[in-house]
Parts: C-alpha cells; structure tokens; sequence
C-alpha cells in the first residue's frame, strides 16, 4: 500500500483518474485465487457452528475498522447522514452520462423522483424514498445538503473525461459463504473503472479481459485498517465473479484532508484482507456466544 | 501567538444582499492569486516539525490530540464551551437553516423546519433537548430571534448558480505527526471547484451572534485545513452575520496562513503539556 504522492500539479483529478487507470496486468494467477478463496471459506466454515442461526450479518468496511466491535444488532434507520451515499451517487451517476450538470442540480432531480415514486407506490427497494417521502422539509432539506456536498466531493475528484469507456458508478458487490449463509461480506467501491488498454489504444474487443480498477471514497483520514479496508472491495470483486480478472488496484481517496492511497492488488493484498475478514467474523462469533 | 488587532468597525452603509453580496464573495476572477505549488507542502513541512517536536514526549500509545475551532480557542485562554445555551441553541438553527437556504433556495416554516433538521441527526439532540426545556418566555424570545434572523437572511441572501459548486458543512481534516495529532473542521460554506493553477475556493461561517475578532482567527485555521487538503489555499474567507447582514471578508494571503500555523502550533503545545501533565 502506498501513499499516493500528489503531484504539484493542479487540477488534481487528473493525475488521480490517471493513476487510476493506468494499464495493468492480472497480479493474481489463478492458483493464487483459488488458494486465497479456500482459506477463506475453510475459515469460515470452522465459525459456521457459531454464527448458525444468525441472519444479516454483515462484514464491510467500517465493520474491519472497527474490528468488529460496531457490528451492532441495532436496526438500520435512514437519516441524512446514512441516506447521502445513496443520494448522491444516482446524482453523479446522472451527471456522469450527461443528463444534469452540476451534483446540486442532479441531487434536487434524484430527491424529487425519489419522493414521487414513493407516493406512487414505486418506492425502489432498500432505498430511502419512503422514507424523503415521508421526512417533512427540514429533514428533506438537510439530506439534500449532505447528499450535494458528497457528490460534489467524488464528482471533483476525477477526471471523467479520461475513462475509456462509462465506468460503473456505486454498484455495491456482495458474497454469502456456503457455509454461513446469514453472513455477506460487502464490497464498496464508489466507481469501478477498466484500466487502459497497453499502450493507451482505443477501448478494444479485449476490454473484457482487462482488469478493473476500483476507486474508493472514505470519511475521516486514513487509519491503521486502511490496507484491508481498501482491499475489502478487491477481495469480494473475486469471490462474486470468478470468470474476471482480479481486480489491479483500489485507490482509496480522503476528500476530508486531501490523501490518496494506492493498494495494488496482488496476492499479499487479498491474503491480509481474508485475515481481516476471518478475524472479524471470529469477533462475530464470540459475540453470538456470549448473546 | 496573540492574534493581530484587526480593525472591526461597525459598518455604517446598508448590508450587502443579492448581486452586491454575492461580488464580494466572488470578486473579480482575474485578481484571484496564481497558486505556489510550494506552499501547501511547507506549511506542513512547518507544522510536521512544531507538532513532532510538542508530542515528542507523549507516548506513541496516547490517544491522539484532535484539535477543532473550540479547542484551539480554549487552549489559547479562551472561554471554554459550556453546556448548550440559548445563544448557542440560536446559532445551531440558523446554521441548519441558512444551509436550507443554499441547497434548496427557500425557507417556509423556520421554527419547524430547524428543529426538525436539527433533530435528524444526533448531533443536533442536546440542542433540541434544550429547546424542549425552554420556559415560555424563553422560548418566545428565541423564536423571535430565529424569526427576525431568517426572514432577513431570505431576503439578503443570493441563490449560488450550481456551478460554484458549493458545499455546505463540508469536513476538513489534516492528520500530522502521523496521526498523533488530528486537525479538524467543519466550514458552513464552501464555494467554487477544485484549483486549475488558480485559488478558487471561498470559505463562509455564518453566525448569529455579535462580530468578534476571532472570528476571523477562525476562518484563517480553515482557510489552512483548506490549502493542506487541496494543495491550493482558498482567494477569500468570509463571516456573514445573520442578525446584522454584516459580511466581513478576507483575502488570503501567505501571512494569514503564516499566522495561522503559528497559532494552531502554540495551540497543541498547550494541549500536548496539558496531557503530559494529567496523564
């Protein structure tokens, strides 16, 4: 893992979409995959007996960096803090493909369809439309604010202009282990991008077998979990699709101070993710026991 | 470091509003300074170096010194922060709502919609609690207050075109010491996109009370956080009073973020020996 230097070069989207996706090979050969993944389930197979009976539990990000401890039974509730992910990637997804062009404009439009689906009946699910239906307009007020600045924050962080072909904007991967079925290990990653193909060409008829890069957009500034937070997303990208190529790097991007951190990933990646997720799920585990 | 006197005259004209509030926030796009790539890094250099030397003889266990706005202010002998108070009460449903104001353009319902913005949030709870705990009198008081406040804020206050980007309570940290000391912020307004070469960033704090000097010693930490963030400083700070519609603005300069560094290092001085002390 290495701390980005940013370039004394302005704008700085530029060189982070660059490094982004800059050409690159599969890090990863097939036997190193499937070694990764059998640890992975061999260990979670061991918890299985403990976490039996339990339903949606969930390792992601902020459970790793919390070693567990905030992978709390308490229900999910929308808010405006908990709502502005969501909110605000349909609003950069739209201005991505042209349809609005400023994150404030794109929020307003996605908050509006949002509310008039939900009084409709069309409410998609395990989104927050009823809920931006229901909220009165102070409530309704500050989810747009947290929503826009979000977006604004992940829309100036690249250069959009430079991806080859429409990258995949906050489609979240899951995996469920056979053996803990009640157990997904979610994989976020605000954009998924196709690196360049060699040499800088066109997009070509070999797009598909090129890895992906994946960028990631975090709050705060970068803790000591940092690594296996990033390569969380990798590691859930190989276990969900294992016709694909490994995924070549995660960038991970703190727009609260400004810091970049590149994770290629290659197998000592994924194999200090797996023990991180292993360790969580053991965390889990101890935790149902004592319940 | 004692923070230079700066002349706060009482304005005698007319508040700015509309177009005229919205030049002095803007000025003029080609007076804004051409960013030295230099400066961001050696105003960490500096701030690496006073900060390392303040926790050298902390322990690489101790819990970091996050240092804000308040804690900057109390350990340089200001007033410390109290349990929620009226004012205070005042200040966090203006925030709430000139934040409505920027991102949807309208206020109805103030009272209500305040309480309810506040009141979506944990962080908002001790300010609706105390609100709640309000006898008559003070309640009425500080409707009145909120009232007088935002109606003249409505109609003062410019729409920002969508293309200045703008932000509202957007975070700004800057870990140093590698990690042993966190510096935080959260600004009220943001404006313009990222730095093509030029500062483009105003920042903006709205407050409700009287003007004071530190306000501005507020507004120079931010404009700090800004320049380390985003490799370029920010053209302008701005403090925009809402019971008075005063706007007082600053261009930044090398001195301002000078000052500010000296200020934040003799802050974590104090606060790096206060734990050195009672640990």
């Amino acid at each position: 893992m290495t701390a980005l230097p940013l370039p004394l070069v302005l704008p700085r989207a530029g060189a982070l979409t660059g490094t982004l996706v800059a050409p690159a090979d599969d890090l990863v050969d097939p036997a190193e995959r499937r070694a990764v993944v059998g640890r992975l389930e061999q260990g979670l197979a061991q918890l299985a007996p403990a976490l039996e009976g339990r339903h949606d539990l969930r390792i992601d990000r902020y459970v790793l960096a919390s070693g567990a401890a905030e992978a709390d039974d308490a229900p999910f509730q929308w808010s405006p803090r908990t709502a502005r992910r969501l909110l605000g990637l349909d609003a950069v997804r739209a201005c991505a493909r042209g349809r609005c062009r400023t994150p404030a404009e794109a929020v307003a439009a996605t908050i509006d369809q949002a509310v008039r689906d939900a009084s409709e009946g069309r409410a998609r699910p395990r989104s927050p439309d009823g809920w931006l239906a229901a909220a009165g307009p102070g409530v309704r007020a500050v989810a747009r604010a947290e929503a826009v600045t979000w977006a604004t924050q992940l829309w100036t962080t690249l250069d959009w202009r430079r991806f080859a072909g429409p990258p995949s904007i906050g489609r979240d991967e899951w995996w469920r282990a056979r053996a803990v079925p009640g157990l997904a290990l979610q994989g976020r990653a605000e954009v998924r991008a196709l690196t360049a193909a060699p040499g800088g060409g066109e997009p070509d008829e070999s797009a598909s077998l090129r890895p992906s890069a994946l960028l990631t957009l975090l709050a705060g500034t970068p803790g000591p979990t940092a690594r296996v937070e990033l390569g969380l997303p990798a590691l859930v990208d190989v276990l969900a699709h294992p016709a694909r190529p490994t995924p070549a790097r995660v960038v991970g991007w703190w727009p609260a101070c400004g810091r970049a951190v590149l994770l290629p990933v290659d197998r000592g990646a994924l194999e200090d993710t797996v023990d991180a997720v292993l360790g969580a799920a053991g965390a889990l585990a101890e935790r149902a026991a004592i319940a | 470091m004692p923070l230079a006197a700066v002349a706060l005259e009482p304005e005698m004209t007319e508040p700015p509003s509309g177009a005229e509030l919205l030049e002095r926030l803007r000025g003029d796009l080609a007076d804004r300074p051409v960013v030295d790539l230099e400066l961001a890094g050696g105003l960490r250099e500096w701030l690496e170096d006073g900060i390392s030397a303040a926790v050298a003889g902390r322990s690489e266990t101790s819990p970091p010194i996050v240092v804000d706005k308040q804690r900057l202010h109390e350990a340089l002998g200001g007033e410390r922060a109290r349990a929620t108070t009226t004012p205070m009460a005042l200040g966090a449903m203006v925030d709430a709502l000139f934040r409505q104001l920027v991102t949807t353009g309208g206020l109805d319902d103030p009272w209500t919609d305040a309480l309810a913005a506040l009141g979506a949030d944990d962080r908002g709870a001790p300010v609706v609690d105390h609100v709640a705990g309000l006898p008559a009198d003070e309640l009425a008081e500080l409707r009145a207050d909120l009232a007088e406040q935002t109606a003249a804020l409505a109609v003062r206050w410019p729409p920002l075109a969508p293309h200045w980007l703008a932000r509202t309570q957007e975070a700004l940290s800057a870990p140093l010491a590698g990690g042993r000391v966190v510096l935080r912020g959260v600004v009220d307004l943001a404006v313009g996109g990222p730095s093509d070469g030029r500062s483009t960033v105003c920042l903006v704090e709205v407050k409700s009370g009287r003007r004071r000097i530190e306000h501005r010693a507020d507004l120079h930490y931010y404009a700090l956080l800004e320049t380390l963030r985003a490799g370029a400083p920010p053209f302008r700070v701005a403090t925009y009073y809402t019971r008075t519609g005063e706007l007082d603005v600053e261009d930044v300069d090398h001195e301002v973020l000078a000052n500010a560094v000296r200020r934040t290092l003799d802050a974590v001085s104090v606060l790096a020996a206060g734990d050195e002390e009672s640990a």
